[in-house]
C-alpha cells in the first residue's frame, strides 16, 4: 500500500496527544527502569549500580507475590460485578418505570464522591463495635452476623471489594446506558415478532452489539485494578498481615515509608508490564472475533 | 421496545431497582450522618467559613474546565483519526496511547517534577492541567474510538462523495452524532480534575494555587503519632461540599445521553 | 485548532514568574500545630512573626503526614527544600542526614560550650547521626503508658490491673457488662511497635535495643516471651474484638476519651487533648460527648514478676533540622532557636515533654485535680524513662510489623516471627 501525503496528514491528528503520552509517560518509565539498575534510597546523592539485583528480589518477594494475587482476585471479582450489575441497572432502566432521573443519580453518585470519602465511610460502616453495618444487623436481631470486617484477613479484601463496586458501578452503568441508546429499537422489534423474551434479547442482541463497551470496560477494569490505592491505603493500609496488599500500596510503601526508591520503582515497572501484557492479550481476543 | 410495556415487568422492574436504590443509598446516608457528627450543621458552617474555601473552588473550577476542553479536542481529534482516517502505524499509535492508562501514579512523580523544576512551571495552573490531561486522554481516546468504530462509515462516504475533506466532516456529522458519548468523555474529565488531590499535593507549590480536594487537610487535627486524624464532623461536611459540583454537572448534562438523538440521524 | 491556541496562549498567561523573596524563613511539618498557630490545621500555611525574637519572619506550611514525606523527598531531590524541615528520629533522620547542617557550631556560638547540657540527653542522642547533630528536639515523647478511665472502673468497682492476670481479669469482667477493656489501634504499626517495645523493656529491660544493634538476637527468649504475651492479647479477652481493623487515631483515641472503653495505651503527647480544658473541649466537639471523665495513667502492668509496673521509653517527637543548602542560615538559626528553645513555656502549657531540661509541665490549664495529680504521676514516670521509641533500620521496622501482625491473626507462631525478624535484622548493612 502507497504512503499518500493523506495518511501523513492523518497522522497530525493523534500528534498532540501522542506529545503527552510520551513527555507524562513513556519519560518516566524510561525514569524508573533506569532506577531500577540501582539501589538508591530516592533521596541520597549516591546511588549504587547493582544490575539486575532488584529484579531478583522482585520475583522472589513473597509479599510481592501475595499482592499480585490479592490483586488479580480484586479484578475479576469487582470487574465482572460492576459490569454485570452496570448492564442491569441499564436495561431496567428502558422499562417504563417512574423516577429514571432518580435512579440516574443514586447510581451514579458514588462515582462523583473522592475515593478518599468512600474510604473514610467504609471504615466507619466497618467498624466492629461502632460501625454502622453491625449495628444494622444488631437492630434486625442478626447478633451472630456481625464482624470485624476490615480487621479479619480473610474478610477484609472482600469488604473493601464491595466499597468499589458500590462506587464505580456507576461508571459502567453510564457507558451501557450510552451504548444502549446506539441500538436500533428495530431489532427489538424483529426479536420479539420472532418470539424472544427478554432473556434471548439480551442475550442474542444486546450481549453481541455491546462488545465494544464490554472490551472497553475490561480494559479500563484491569488497569484500574492495577492502580487501586487509595482505597486500600485509607483504610486497611495492606493489612491485616497484608491481606489487602497491592502491588501499588507496596510501591508507596517501600518507595516513601522505606527509602528504598530503587525497588519501588522495579515493582512499578513490573505493575506496567504486567498491564502491558494483559491489555495486549484482550486487545488481541477482540480483533480475533 | 426492550422492555415490554406491560403492567407486571414495570412493577418488578421498578421493585428490583428500588432495592439498589436503597443499597446504593446506605452509605451516602452514612456520609451525611458523619458530616453533623458532634457540632452538627456548624460544621457545614466551619467549612464554609475558611480563609481558603473561594479560592480554591476557584482553582478547581479553571483548572476543571481547561483540563475539560483541552482532553475533549485532543482525545476527539486523536480517536477520529484511529477509527475514520488512515494514518500510518495506527494500530501502534493506539496501543501506545493506551500504555499511559497503565503507569501508576508514584513513578510519575520524581520525573515529571524535575520537569516541570525545569520549565519554571510551578507557579502556574499548568503543573495541574497539563498532567491531569496526559492521564484522561487515554481513556478519553478509547471511548471515543470505541463510539465512532460504531459510527457506520455510510454516513461519511456519503460526505465524501460530496467533496468534505476530513476535518469538515468530523466538524459537520461526527460531532453532532456524539453528543451523548461526548457527555460521558465530559463528565468523566471533570471528575477525574475535580477529584483530583494527588497531582495537586505533587505539583503544586503555591499554597493558593490549592484546589479544593486539599481545603479537607484543615480539618486534620493535631496530628499526633503519625496517623492524620480528621476531625470527622467539617471533614465530612467539607467532602459533602464538594461533591455538589460535580453531581451538578451531571444532573444537567445526563438528559443528552438520551435515546432519540442518535438513533435519529441514523436514519438520514 | 484555533481554539486550541487559544487556550494555550491563556493558561500561558496565567504563568507568573514570581519568585519567593528569600528573606523569610520557611519550614515544613507534619505536626505545626505545636508552634500555637491557628487552631486548626492551615494547609497554605501561616506565617508566625516573631517580633519579639529579633524579629524572625516564619512561613510554616502545614502537610498530612503521608504527604508531608513525599513533598519532603521531591522539595530534597530537587534542592528546593524548605530552611527548615520537621523530621522523626530513627530511619527518617538517617536517611535525610547527608542534607542537613550540623549545628553543633550554632549551638555552640549560641549557648557556649556546655550547650548540651540544656537539653535532655535522650533527646540529642537520636538527633546525631554519625556524629553530626543534624537536628534538634522539638519535644519529647514518652510511649508505653497504660491510660484509663477511673470513672468507668469506679462504675464496676475495678482498680487498674498492676499485673497480666489483673489485666486479663480486669478486662474481661468490663466485656461481660458490655464494655470494652482496652482498646488498641492494632492497625496503625507505630502503636503496636509502642506496645511490643513496653512488653519487651518490661520483661527484659534492653534486649530489644541490643537486638537492633546486632548484638543479641531477636529470637532472645524474652522478646519470643513478648511476641507469645502481645499473641494472647488478641485472644485472653484483653483487646477488643477486631482491634486490627482498628486505628489509634481515631478510633481508639475516641473510643477511650468519650468514656467506651476504659483502657488504651498511649504516651505523653496525647496529654493536651485529655488534660487540658482546651483540648478536652475539642475533644468533646468532635466526638460529641459531655461527660466529665477520670482519666489516669499509669505504667504497663508488672509482667516480669518484680511487682513494678512498665517504664516508659521516649524519643524526640518531633526533631527540626536545617537544610544544609539553605542560603538563608543565620535567619534560619534564629527562627530554630526561638522554635526550640523561647516557645517550650508553649508547649509545657500544652503538656508536651519538653526537650530541654529544666522545664516543667504548665498545668495552669489542667482540667482537674485528679487531672493533676496524673500528671504529676507521669513526669515522674517519664523522669525514670528508659529506652526510645524508633528504630533506626527500616528492614527491621518492616520485619517486625509483619511479625505483630501475622502472630495477630494466627499466621505465625511467636518464635517463627521472631526468626523471622532475625532475618531481616541480618541483611542490615551496620
Amino acid at each position: 500500500m502507497s504512503i499518500s501525503k493523506s495518511n501523513l496528514r492523518d497522522i497530525l491528528y493523534i500528534l498532540p496527544s501522542f506529545i503527552f503520552i510520551t513527555v507524562f509517560f513513556f519519560y518516566p518509565i524510561g525514569y524508573i527502569f533506569g532506577i531500577s539498575f540501582y539501589e538508591w534510597n530516592g533521596i541520597s546523592q549516591n546511588r549504587t549500580f547493582v544490575g539486575l539485583e532488584n529484579y531478583k528480589d522482585f520475583f522472589t518477594d513473597k509479599i510481592a507475590l501475595k499482592s499480585l494475587k490479592n490483586q488479580f482476585l480484586w479484578g475479576v471479582i469487582t470487574i465482572f460485578s460492576q459490569m454485570f450489575l452496570g448492564l442491569g441497572m441499564a436495561i431496567l432502566l428502558r422499562s417504563e418505570v417512574r423516577f429514571k432521573i432518580l435512579y440516574k443519580v443514586i447510581f451514579f453518585f458514588p462515582n462523583v464522591i473522592a475515593v478518599a470519602v468512600v474510604a473514610y465511610v467504609f471504615n466507619k460502616i466497618y467498624d466492629n463495635n461502632f460501625g454502622e453495618l453491625n449495628l444494622l444487623l444488631e437492630t434486625i436481631k442478626l447478633n451472630f452476623l456481625t464482624h470485624p470486617w476490615l480487621g479479619d484477613p480473610n474478610t477484609a479484601l472482600y469488604a473493601l471489594m464491595i466499597a468499589n463496586i458500590w462506587q464505580w458501578t456507576g461508571f459502567s452503568f453510564l457507558l451501557y446506558h450510552a451504548s444502549l441508546t446506539q441500538v436500533n429499537q428495530e431489532l427489538y422489534e424483529s426479536a420479539r415478532i420472532d418470539g424472544a423474551n427478554l432473556f434471548h434479547i439480551v442475550k442474542s442482541i444486546i450481549l453481541p452489539l455491546l462488545k465494544p463497551t464490554h472490551i472497553a470496560l475490561l480494559i479500563l477494569g484491569v488497569i484500574g485494578t492495577l492502580k487501586t490505592f487509595d482505597i486500600i491505603y485509607l483504610t486497611t493500609r495492606g493489612g491485616p498481615a497484608r491481606s489487602t496488599e497491592f502491588l501499588s500500596t507496596y510501591v508507596f510503601q517501600k518507595g516513601i515509608l522505606e527509602f528504598k526508591a530503587s525497588y519501588a520503582s522495579t515493582i512499578a515497572l513490573m505493575i506496567v508490564i504486567i498491564a502491558l501484557i494483559l491489555t495486549i492479550m484482550q486487545v488481541k481476543g477482540y480483533e480475533k472475533k | 421496545m426492550l422492555i415490554s410495556k406491560n403492567k407486571k415487568t414495570t412493577i418488578i422492574s421498578q421493585i428490583i431497582l428500588t432495592i439498589l436504590a436503597l443499597i446504593f443509598l446506605f452509605p451516602v446516608f452514612v456520609m451525611f450522618k458523619i458530616s453533623f457528627q458532634g457540632r452538627g450543621i456548624e460544621n457545614y458552617y466551619k467549612v464554609i467559613s475558611l480563609d481558603y474555601v473561594y479560592k480554591f473552588f476557584f482553582n478547581s473550577i479553571i483548572v476543571s474546565i481547561f483540563t475539560v476542553a483541552l482532553v475533549y479536542f485532543l482525545s476527539l481529534l486523536a480517536a477520529y483519526s484511529l477509527s475514520k482516517l488512515k494514518p500510518i502505524g495506527k494500530k501502534s499509535f493506539f496501543n501506545l496511547i493506551l500504555v499511559g492508562l497503565m503507569v501508576p501514579n508514584v513513578a510519575l512523580v520524581v520525573p515529571i517534577f524535575l520537569l516541570f523544576l525545569q520549565l519554571d512551571l510551578f507557579k502556574s495552573y499548568l503543573a495541574m492541567i497539563l498532567p491531569i490531561t496526559a492521564g484522561v486522554i487515554p481513556f478519553a481516546v478509547l471511548v471515543f474510538k470505541n463510539y465512532l468504530d460504531n459510527v457506520p462509515n455510510e454516513l461519511l462516504e456519503a460526505a465524501q462523495i460530496d467533496g468534505a475533506g476530513p476535518f469538515m466532516i468530523l466538524r459537520k456529522i461526527i460531532l453532532p452524532l456524539s453528543i451523548s458519548i461526548s457527555v460521558v468523555v465530559v463528565i468523566w474529565t471533570f471528575l477525574m480534575t475535580w477529584n483530583d488531590y494527588f497531582t495537586a499535593l505533587a505539583f503544586v507549590r503555591d499554597k493558593e494555587m490549592l484546589p479544593v480536594t486539599h481545603l479537607p487537610n484543615y480539618f486534620l487535627m493535631n496530628t499526633m503519632g503519625q496517623g492524620n486524624m480528621p476531625d470527622y464532623g467539617p471533614f465530612f461536611a467539607c467532602l459533602v461540599i464538594i461533591s455538589i459540583p460535580v453531581m451538578l454537572l451531571y444532573l444537567f448534562l445526563q438528559k443528552y445521553i438520551e435515546d432519540g438523538i442518535t438513533s435519529g440521524s441514523i436514519k438520514n | 485548532m484555533k481554539n486550541i491556541f487559544k487556550i494555550i496562549l491563556i493558561s500561558l498567561s496565567f504563568i507568573s514568574f514570581a519568585n519567593v523573596a528569600k528573606s523569610e524563613v520557611t519550614y515544613s511539618c507534619w505536626n505545626c500545630m505545636m508552634l500555637g498557630i491557628d487552631g486548626e490545621g492551615n494547609p497554605e500555611g501561616a506565617r508566625v512573626d516573631y517580633n519579639n525574637n529579633g524579629g524572625v519572619s516564619l512561613s510554616v506550611t502545614n502537610y498530612p503526614y503521608g504527604d508531608y514525606l513525599q513533598a519532603l523527598q521531591l522539595n530534597m531531590i530537587s534542592g528546593t527544600s524548605d530552611d527548615l524541615m520537621a523530621f522523626q528520629v530513627g530511619a527518617m533522620i538517617n536517611e535525610y542526614a547527608e542534607y542537613l547542617e550540623d549545628l553543633t557550631p550554632y549551638c555552640e556560638k549560641e549557648w557556649g560550650a556546655n550547650w548540651k547540657d540544656k537539653f535532655l540527653a535522650v533527646g540529642i542522642e537520636q538527633t546525631t547521626v554519625d556524629g553530626r547533630l543534624v537536628a534538634l528536639p522539638q519535644v519529647m515523647s514518652a510511649a508505653g503508658a497504660l491510660w484509663y478511665n477511673q470513672t468507668i472502673f469506679d462504675k464496676y468497682n475495678l482498680s487498674v490491673p498492676t499485673n497480666w492476670e489483673e489485666w486479663i481479669s480486669v478486662s474481661n469482667t468490663l466485656r461481660e457488662n458490655g464494655e470494652i477493656g482496652f482498646m488498641h489501634g492494632a492497625k496503625d504499626s507505630w502503636v503496636n511497635y509502642d506496645l511490643f517495645i513496653g512488653i519487651a523493656n518490661e520483661l527484659d529491660p534492653g534486649v530489644i535495643y541490643e537486638a537492633e544493634a546486632g548484638t543479641a538476637s531477636w529470637t532472645h527468649e524474652s522478646l519470643v516471651k513478648a511476641m507469645t504475651l502481645w499473641g494472647e492479647m488478641f485472644t485472653n479477652g484483653i483487646m477488643q474484638d477486631g482491634a486490627l481493623g482498628n486505628s489509634q487515631y481515631p478510633d481508639t483515641h475516641q473510643a477511650f476519651t468519650s468514656g467506651k472503653a476504659a483502657m488504651m495505651t498511649m504516651g505523653t503527647w496525647n496529654n493536651f487533648s485529655t488534660f487540658t480544658n482546651e483540648g478536652l473541649k475539642g475533644s468533646k466537639d468532635s466526638y460529641g460527648f459531655s461527660e466529665d471523665f477520670k482519666y489516669g495513667i499509669t505504667g504497663l502492668p508488672d509482667m516480669n514478676g518484680d511487682g513494678k509496673h512498665g517504664r516508659l521509653f521516649a524519643s524526640p517527637d518531633v526533631s527540626i533540622g536545617m537544610s544544609a543548602s539553605s542560603n538563608n542560615k543565620e535567619e534560619a538559626w534564629k527562627a530554630l532557636k526561638v522554635i526550640i528553645e523561647d516557645l517550650q513555656s508553649t508547649y509545657a502549657k500544652d503538656l508536651w515533654v519538653p526537650a530541654l531540661n529544666g522545664v516543667p509541665f504548665d498545668m495552669s490549664d489542667a482540667t482537674s485535680d485528679f487531672a493533676k495529680a496524673a500528671l504529676e504521676y507521669e513526669l515522674g514516670m517519664v523522669e525514670n524513662a528508659y529506652g526510645k521509641r524508633e528504630f533506626v533500620y527500616a528492614e527491621i521496622k518492616t520485619a517486625l510489623g509483619d511479625a505483630l501482625q501475622s502472630v495477630a491473626v494466627g499466621d505465625m507462631s511467636p518464635l517463627q516471627a521472631m526468626e523471622m525478624v532475625e532475618e531481616a535484622s541480618q541483611s542490615v548493612k551496620r
